[in-house]
Order: structure tokens, then C-alpha cells, then sequence
């Protein structure tokens, strides 16, 4: 799972029927440089399935590729990232040696 | 699989049921060289990791079905060893 901040949500006026039920999440990816300067995000923006309901501004880690369907088993959804929680707190401090 | 740096931990309070329990750490995936590879990673881990250890990570779904016992966690990444 990567960690990202959820930049906005995305609507659709017709969806795919497994779909019913999720939000769309967009999410913007944390590198480690901007993780280490305090000011999360920097990745390549990309929409999330969510039915966990985190706000705009909030970090989430979110898995990708096919286990991104796994919690519709055993139903079937066109969902290739899914937000698996929400971050209450993050203690980092990566080692350089 | 891949060879991974633990550079922290997280907490979380509202999340997948699957992951009810399970210690999540940050890792930074590394090349043979020890320079980062990719964006850091929550992984699930098992055995108790220290952090700067270096470990190997599984990216096998079927895996982490299996180890957390529930078909839909939407979980991919599970240390499975720590480096010597």
C-alpha cells in the first residue's frame, strides 16, 4: 500500500453497477522526500475506490492492483485501487546509513 | 518480493476489518545498492520488525488473503523475513 492525501472526489453520472456504494477518491501519492520535509504528497494523482469516507486533506494508504477488488468478494468491480484506511498518525524517520 | 528499509510505523482507527490487529509499518523499498527504489510502502508485519531493519516483503495477494484469513483485505504487502 502506498500513502496518499485526498485531493477530491470524482462523481459519475453512469457507472458500472458493482460501482453502486463506492466513492471515488483523488488521491495524490507521498514520496519519501515529501514525507521527510513535512509536507505529504508529490506523486502522480490517481483516482481510489473508498468506502471507508476520509475527507479532503487526509491521509490515507490505499492498495493497488487486482486486491484492490478484494472487498467485493465474491462480486466482481472494475476497481484496481482501494483505500484500505485511514492514517491517524504517521512516526517516521527513515535511516540513511 | 522485494528488499525493504523499515523507516516507521503507522496507526489507524478507521479501517479495512481485515486489518484489525496487525502491526502496519512504513518500508522503503531499496536496490542492491541500498539507494530508494519507489514511493514508501505500508506493509503488514508479523514478526515484530525493528525499525532501519532490513527485510523482505511478499507482494503476493494470495498471501496476505491467507495470513490475515479474510478473502476481501484489500492488502497486498506482508514482510515474510528480515535480512541478515
Amino acid at each position: 500500500m502506498r500513502l496518499g492525501v485526498v485531493r477530491g472526489k470524482v462523481v459519475l453520472s453512469l457507472a458500472d453497477p458493482n460501482l453502486v456504494g463506492t466513492r471515488l477518491l483523488i488521491v495524490e501519492p507521498i514520496t519519501a522526500d515529501s514525507l521527510s520535509s513535512g509536507t505529504p504528497g508529490g506523486g502522480k494523482q490517481l483516482v481510489v475506490a473508498d468506502r471507508l469516507g476520509p475527507n479532503e486533506g487526509e491521509t490515507i494508504a490505499f492498495v493497488e492492483g487486482r486486491e484492490g477488488a478484494n472487498p467485493y468478494w465474491p462480486g466482481r468491480a472494475p476497481v484496481d485501487a482501494y483505500c484500505s484506511l485511514i492514517v491517524d498518525t504517521i512516526d517516521y524517520s527513515p535511516s540513511t546509513d | 518480493m522485494f528488499i525493504a528499509r523499515i523507516d516507521g510505523s503507522i496507526t489507524s482507527t478507521v479501517k479495512h476489518k481485515s486489518l484489525d490487529g496487525w502491526s502496519l509499518l512504513i518500508a522503503q523499498r531499496l536496490n542492491a545498492d541500498g539507494s530508494s527504489a519507489g514511493e514508501p510502502q505500508v506493509v503488514v508485519d508479523p514478526m515484530r520488525t525493528a525499525r532501519g531493519a532490513r527485510v523482505l516483503v511478499s507482494t503476493d495477494g494470495d498471501l496476505a488473503r491467507q495470513m490475515l484469513r479474510d478473502n476481501t483485505t484489500p492488502t497486498r504487502l506482508v514482510v515474510i523475513g528480515i535480512l541478515d
